[in-house]
Order: structure tokens, then C-alpha cells, then sequence
């Protein structure tokens, strides 16, 4: 399968402050791409400089194998793009927004557009200032869908939305990608990202740190273990057995609690030669994996 | 001066508030300096004509502090003024436009305090301007070598801000029923307007005198505290507070009552909710804007999208040059009676120009609408660099447009409405004359009005290539004080003795007289050349460079 967005090294810095930094990766045609990462990460760095609204410090970016900074009218054919922001002329009406920036690429299905505004029940009749932040992010959906694009790039697309139409999203969402369409969507919502994605990349102070299928991220989870003892325990007893760390004793100096990634057996048996008398594990959620690809550099090697 | 709201909203103001004051103290200086060469009995006889009494009344204009009060008194009421409208019409509608204010107002204070704050703020900016234009005016005294009235010079100073206060707090009240801040400070500007033509009317028609007394700007005329003998009128001072407190209380009162966001009832209509087309189906809706021309491009949109503001704008324009043409028979030949061998005069605007009906029209309408409409480019072309910074162009330039063309449209939109304020301009002026019989070279009327757009092209491509890369306020601040500058470098630079080439860099200079000498096509051809210069740098660094981030 041919990729549709790929990336090589791209960085953007702003003077000397980062934005994104050696930024590697490829969606495939017809995928669903997660971004993930805490504010200020570079997720919309990331994005704007897909979309050719910011020029790369170095590196390149590729949709389609067009370059996105110096062919950004071609690439941007092929795109429906919802910024974070969704920020326009406030005195236009709803139907204004969804015409005009229809004429601007080139015409739109206007019974597809009729059907969105009915799913999504978006009254297109009132000035944008008079739509809250829910409406203004229907407006926003519908510009981006409406051409049936061949790439969706959508920034938090679910944020203001109510239930019902975060789950008709989904649907528009899972439609599109039977239709053959890509997906690339930033989101904190990681049930959003389970039930949409095939793949997530993590992206951490401006460096991606992780790039994987959500399926094996789940697989990558680690096992919290605390081993009780009768009396105080040594950490040293756990802390050079392989796949474990973050070792230290707690309630009162009689209980061992550390993270173990995968295998348990190492651990079970140095529990055992030192009698212990108790022991309990504890997966972590999908929240928590996440969380600790979030969490800043010099605290995650702690 | 982000410790309380009165402290950011000062924060806020603080450059314009700066540069006004920096303005005012230079100007004053200048102007008590000119006294020196001037003829007082000519001028005395001058100011008598009705076309000057209009605008001021002129009391003891033979002295320094009379001659001062009788051309900066009205200009800087009249400037700043405006600058007031455009603080008061925005302190609450800005917030909310931005949605902001629902920020503020979610923290622990009422909505009175951060009223109360906000126009606090706002009133101690404007005390300082006046503190300003009072101390400018000492400063000019001493530098005369007259006597220093400190009492005159800041009782003056007080009787500007106090009209100023009226003013923003107008347009503080008439943003508790319009959903921008824009409307407001024109629905106030307007009001000045109209308060502005009641007073001159009532001062040149002793029959209606009476009319002067519903204008705010009479009580402000009732005091001219540098000019000893007239002195201050306390009560007046008093009943300019009092109107501005008023407003301030109305205002008070329908924001503690109204919803955030949304407008006030107003009387007898009932209220306004959300603005909705009408009570079309969605498809129906989505099939009527379908038809819609106006959304077709860029260029379009952006003419669509400025047409109410250009509509008032072309309207305003359309007025005064009916009204400067009309008057011309009535009062040109008294004015070039007086005129005649004017020394000062023949310096501030040449010899020649009095000398016909064109000139006549060029000093009543062209002198004052060139930086009125130099300024309308400079508004509507910064409302691109605004939507930059807005982040507005992101989703346009998500589209299959290319930026360039973007740009380029939006630039050119820029131009036609600039092409139709030339055209109110020379409508105005040619329906006055011909209304009243006047015989005017209408080729003139036509080069002069039109003559007009290379700088106006200039501003707008200066904006254009600031913009790029500096923030709305930042451009705003720039080109505005360029033309202040550029205005009284015009004005008086005979005065003030600057070299020809110092000149030469106002626009107004560049300009000229083409009522009177026809197009001067080697100064248009050169400032269209740089226009376009300037706007296809903007183009280029908009078309090579980062989009800002919204926000």
C-alpha cells in the first residue's frame, strides 16, 4: 500500500525556540492516523506545515508525493482540513462559510452537503458569532468533508461536540475510510483514538516518541507490582532483574513496589526466596501508557 | 499590568496614548512657535468668514494662546475625538467579540467592577492626553517667551478630556446595542458628526443659535481657558462630566442587565435575538447562498464583506464635498477679499490657491478629505493583516488557492473601494457645484479625485508589506503615525523652515494642488510604482513566509 502522507526529518524551529524537530513518519492510503501528544508538543506545528502554512526549517514533508511547502495548491486538492481554530469572517452565515469555501475549491456536492447539514442537524441560517463552540465546529466538519477528499486532516475534530455527534463523526469517519479516504486527526480523547485509528504516533516536546499500532500499544502496557514481605525489605533484591524499574519500598518499609514490563517470572522468583508474603498486580489503562509517553523527558527517564 | 483589569486595559491603550501625547506636546510647541509669523489682523479678519467660523469660534485669534486654541483646539477635539469613539465603542464589544469577557467576568468580580475598572482606565487615558495638549501649551508659552498660565494650560487639558470622556462613553453606550465594536464607534463618529454640524450651524446662523446648546461640543467651546480674558466656563466643564457620566450610568445599566455576547433591547423594537436569515429550511438556505455571487472568490467576498463600512464611508465623503462645493459661491469671493496679500496665507497653501473656485474647492475639500481617505486605506487594508492575525486566512488558505492570489485579490479589493471614495469624492463635489451654479474645471474635480488613489495605494501596499511580517496593532501604529506626521509636515513646513526633500517625503506633499494644476504625473506615476512595489513585497513575504497563528 502506497503511503499518502510521508515525512522525512522534518523540523520547524522558531528562532530558538522548537517546534518540531526530526520528524519521521508515513500515514498509508486509506489509514487512520492518530496524533497524539500534550499542548505545546507540536501536533499543530505538525499539521500546519502539512497543510504549506508553515515552511519547513529543514526536511521535507510529502502528500502524495507532492512537496506540501512548494506544490501546497496541489496538495491542497486533495485535502479537507479542519484547524484547531476554526476562525472565519464572523458576520458570514453557517451557509456562507460551506459556499464559499466550496467555490474556493473548486465547487461542491451540494446534496452531500445537504446531507451533512441534516446529520449533523447544523442550522446553516445564523451569522458564525451566533453559533456556539459545538455549531462552529459543525461548520468546520462539514467544509472538510464536503469535497469527499481523498486526505482528511482534522485538529481535535471532536472537541464541542455533544455525544450524539461525536458518535455521528465516527460514523462520517469510519465512512470515509470504507470509501477509501485517509485520515490524519490529532485528538486527547482516547476512546476516539481506539475506536478510530489504526495507527497512533506520540509526539513529545516537539520529538516523535512513539509510532505504533494501537493494538500494540496496548500490548506494550507494564505490570505495577507490589511484593509484601513479613519483614523490611531491600529494593536491591528487584532492582537488577531485567524489564523492571522504578523499584522502592513503601508501607513502612515492608513492601516492594515496582514496574515490570512483560515477563514476571524473574520477579516471582526473588519474591519467593525472600518469603514474601503477598503479592499483587496491576495493569495499567491505555490512559496511563500514553500518560507516560507524555510526561516530559528527565521525568520519564526518573 | 496584568494585575487588575484597570491596569491591562491601560496596558492596552498605552502606545496610542504615547504617541498622541508625544503629538500633542510637539504640535502645540510648533504651534505657538508659528505665531511669530503670522499677521494677527490678518488672521483676525480671516477667522471672521463664516467658512472658519464653522469649524471654530474664533476668540482673540491675534494672540498666541487665541490663535492656538482658535486651530488646535478644534483639530485635536476633532482627531482625538474619533480615537475616543474607537476606545469606548470597543472596551466591552471587543472583549465580547473576542469572547473574552466571559474569561473576566468568570472570575470572582460583577460586572459593575470590571466596568467600573475599564472605563477608569480608559478616563485616566484620556486625562493624559489632555494633560498633554495643557502642558504642550505651557511649553509653547515659555518657548514664545508670554507669560505661563499652568491654571489655563491644565483647565484646557481638562476641558479636552472631559469631551473626550462624553465621546467614549458614547460609544460605550452604543455598543450596548450593536454586535461589533466597529458599529458602535461609527454610530458614535457619526453622532460627531452631526453634534459637530448643529454647532457650526448655530454659529454662523445667529437666527437658529439655539441648535449650538443640543451639541456637547458648544460646552466645550464655552471654555478656552488659555486665553485669559475668555477663561473657563465651570458650569460647562461640569455638564460635560455630567453627559459622560450619564452615558457611562446608562451603559452601566444595560450591561448588568443584558446577556454577554448579545445586544440590548432596544425601545419600542423589542428584542434583538440571533440574527437568522430567515425562516428558510437548511436545505433552502444552503440552495439560496448557492446563488450568491458575492462567494464566489476572494475578490468577491472581500468587496461583499466591506460594503456597509464603505457604503458610511462613501456616504460621509459624498456629504462634505457637496457641502464644500456648495459654499463656494456664497463665500469665496469674501474669502479672497481677505486672502488677498495674506503673507501667512500665501505660506500655508501657496499664492495661487485662492485665486479660482478650483482652488477655492481644494483648500475647503480637498485639504481635509486626502488624509480622511489616506486613512480609510490604511483601516481597510489592515483588516487583512487583522484576519492574519486572527488566524481567518488558515482556512481560506486550506483551500486550493494559491497564496498569491489570495493576496493579490484581497489587495486589489482594497483598490476598488478606494476607487468608488474617489468617485463619492468627485460626485459629491461636481453635484454640489453643479446645484449651485458654480463654475468649476470639472476635468480638475475628476484628476484631483482620482489623483487621490496612487497614495491611497501606497498606504494600503505600505500595510500590505508590514504585515507580513508585524502584528495589525503594530502596523496600525506605523502608518497612522507616519501620515499624522506627514499631515503637519505638509501644513507647516514653511513654518517651520524643513528642506524641500523633508517635504517631499509627506504623501500629502506629493499630492499636491490638481484641482488647481491638474495631474502632476510624475509624482502619481512614482507613488504608484512604489505602491505597487510595496504591495508586491507584502505578496511575496505573505506568499514565502509562515501564516501566523491565530489567537
Amino acid at each position: 500500500m502506497s503511503n499518502i502522507i510521508e515525512t522525512t526529518s522534518l523540523t520547524k524551529l522558531y528562532g530558538t525556540s522548537r517546534g518540531i524537530i526530526d520528524a519521521t513518519f508515513a500515514v498509508a492510503e486509506g489509514e487512520v492516523f492518530g496524533f497524539l501528544g500534550p499542548n505545546g508538543a507540536g501536533k499543530s506545528t505538525t499539521i500546519r506545515l502539512l497543510m504549506g502554512l508553515l515552511r519547513p526549517s529543514s526536511g521535507s514533508a510529502r502528500i502524495a508525493g507532492l512537496d506540501c511547502w512548494a506544490q501546497s495548491t496541489e496538495v491542497k486538492r486533495l485535502i479537507g482540513y479542519l484547524p484547531g481554530e476554526f476562525n472565519v469572517d464572523p458576520a458570514m452565515t453557517g451557509a456562507q462559510v460551506i459556499e464559499y469555501l466550496g467555490n474556493l475549491s473548486g465547487g461542491i456536492d451540494q446534496p452531500y452537503v445537504k446531507q451533512l447539514v441534516e446529520r449533523l442537524e447544523f442550522d446553516p441560517g445564523k451569522r458564525f458569532r451566533d453559533y456556539s463552540r459545538g455549531n462552529k465546529q459543525k461548520v468546520g466538519l462539514i467544509q472538510a468533508f464536503m469535497h469527499r477528499p481523498r486526505l482528511l486532516i482534522l485538529d481535535e475534530p471532536t472537541s464541542g461536540l455533544d455525544p450524539l455527534n461525536q458518535q455521528e463523526f465516527y460514523t462520517l469517519v469510519t465512512e470515509a475510510k470504507a470509501a477509501g479516504s485517509s485520515i490524519f486527526l490529532s485528538s486527547h480523547i482516547l476512546p476516539e483514538v481506539e475506536h478510530t485509528c489504526d495507527r497512533v504516533g506520540i509526539i513529545r516536546e516537539g520529538e516523535l516518541v512513539k509510532i505504533d499500532h494501537v493494538s500494540s500499544l496496548k500490548e506494550i502496557r507494564h505490570h505495577v507490582v507490589e511484593v509484601g514481605f513479613a519483614a523490611p525489605a531491600d529494593p536491591a533484591w528487584f532492582a537488577a532483574l531485567p524489564h523492571v524499574s522504578d523499584v522502592k519500598v513503601i508501607n513502612d518499609g515492608d513492601t516492594v513496589q515496582m514496574t515490570v514490563q512483560d515477563d514476571l517470572s524473574g520477579v516471582i522468583q526473588v519474591a519467593a526466596q525472600h518469603l514474601a508474603i503477598s503479592m499483587v498486580t496491576r495493569q495499567p489503562s491505555l490512559e496511563e501508557v500514553f500518560l507516560r509517553y507524555y510526561q516530559p523527558v528527565a521525568v520519564g527517564k526518573g | 499590568m496584568f494585575r487588575s483589569i484597570f491596569m491591562k486595559t491601560l496596558r492596552e491603550q498605552r502606545w496610542a496614548v504615547l504617541v498622541w501625547s508625544l503629538l500633542l506636546l510637539i504640535v502645540m510647541v510648533v504651534g505657538y512657535e508659528a505665531y511669530n509669523q503670522v499677521n494677527p489682523a490678518e488672521i483676525a479678519s480671516l477667522v471672521q468668514n463664516p467658512a472658519f467660523k464653522f469649524l471654530n469660534d474664533p476668540v482673540e485669534v491675534g494672540t498666541p494662546s487665541g490663535l492656538v486654541t482658535f486651530r488646535y483646539g478644534f483639530f485635536f477635539s476633532l482627531i482625538l475625538s474619533i480615537f475616543a469613539v474607537m476606545i469606548g465603542g470597543r472596551l466591552l464589544r471587543g472583549e465580547e467579540t473576542r469572547g473574552s469577557l466571559d474569561l473576566i467576568l468568570a472570575g470572582p468580580r460583577s460586572r459593575r467592577d470590571v466596568l467600573l475598572e475599564k472605563v477608569g482606565a480608559s478616563a485616566l487615558s484620556l486625562l493624559i492626553l489632555g494633560l498633554a495638549y495643557g502642558v504642550g501649551a505651557m511649553l509653547g508659552e515659555a518657548y514664545l517667551g508670554v507669560p505661563v498660565t499652568v491654571a489655563g494650560g491644565l483647565l484646557a487639558g481638562l476641558n479636552l478630556s472631559l469631551l473626550l470622556f462624553f465621546y467614549a462613553m458614547l460609544a460605550l453606550f452604543a455598543s450596548q446595542y450593536t454586535r461589533s465594536a466597529s458599529a458602535a464607534a461609527g454610530i458614535a463618529g457619526g453622532m460627531y458628526g452631526m453634534f459637530f454640524v448643529l454647532d457650526g450651524t448655530g454659529r454662523i446662523y445667529p437666527s437658529v443659535a439655539w441648535v449650538r446648546r443640543l451639541s456637547p461640543n458648544y460646552y466645550y467651546d464655552l471654555s478656552k481657558p488659555l486665553i485669559t480674558n475668555y477663561g473657563t466656563n465651570v458650569g460647562a466643564l461640569l455638564l460635560l462630566l455630567l453627559l459622560g457620566l450619564i452615558l457611562f450610568g446608562g451603559s452601566l445599566a444595560l450591561f448588568t442587565r443584558r446577556d454577554v455576547g448579545s445586544v440590548a433591547t432596544l425601545p419600542f423594537v423589542g428584542a434583538r435575538g440571533v440574527r437568522h436569515t430567515d425562516a428558510l429550511t437548511p436545505e433552502g438556505e444552503i440552495d439560496r447562498t448557492a446563488r450568491d455571487p458575492w462567494l464566489r472568490s476572494v475578490l468577491a467576498h472581500s468587496l461583499r464583506f466591506a460594503g456597509p463600512a464603505l457604503g458610511w464611508w462613501s456616504l460621509g465623503v459624498f456629504i462634505y464635498a457637496l457641502y464644500g462645493a456648495a459654499i463656494t459661491n456664497s463665500s469665496s469671493t469674501q474669502l479672497r477679499d481677505v486672502f488677498q496679500g495674506s503673507s501667512v496665507f500665501n505660506q500655508l497653501v501657496g499664492p495661487t490657491l485662492m485665486a479660482s473656485n478650483n482652488g477655492f474647492v481644494a483648500f475647503i475639500v480637498f485639504l481635509f478629505i486626502a488624509i480622511v481617505l489616506l486613512i480609510y486605506a490604511l483601516v481597510r487594508a489592515n483588516e487583512w493583516v487583522s484576519d492574519q492575525d486572527n488566524g481567518r486566512l488558515d482556512i481560506v488558505l486550506s483551500t486550493p488557492q494559491p497564496r498569491w492570489k489570495v493576496a493579490v485579490q484581497s489587495y486589489c479589493a482594497t483598490l476598488i473601494n478606494c476607487v468608488i471614495l474617489a468617485l463619492a469624492l468627485a460626485g459629491g463635489v461636481a453635484l454640489g457645484a453643479v446645484a449651485t451654479n458654480l463654475k468649476l474645471d470639472m476635468g480638475n474635480v475628476f484628476v484631483a479625485s482620482f489623483a487621490l488613489l496612487p497614495p491611497m495605494a501606497l498606504v494600503a501596499g505600505a500595510v500590505y508589506a508590514l504585515g507580513a511580517r508585524l502584528r495589525s496593532t503594530v502596523v496600525m501604529s506605523i502608518v497612522g503615525g507616519y501620515l499624522g506626521v506627514a499631515f503637519f509636515i505638509d501644513l507647516l513646513w514653511s513654518y517651520l523652515g524643513l528642506p524641500r526633500w523633508v517635504h517631499h517625503l509627506s504623501l500629502f506633499s506629493d499630492y499636491g494642488t490638481p484641482m488647481i494644476d491638474g495631474v502632476n504625473w510624475a509624482s502619481s506615476l512614482t507613488m504608484l510604482v512604489l505602491a505597487l512595489l510595496a504591495a508586491g513585497i507584502g505578496v511575496y513575504l505573505f506568499h514565502t513566509g509562515d501564516l501566523r497563528q491565530g489567537g
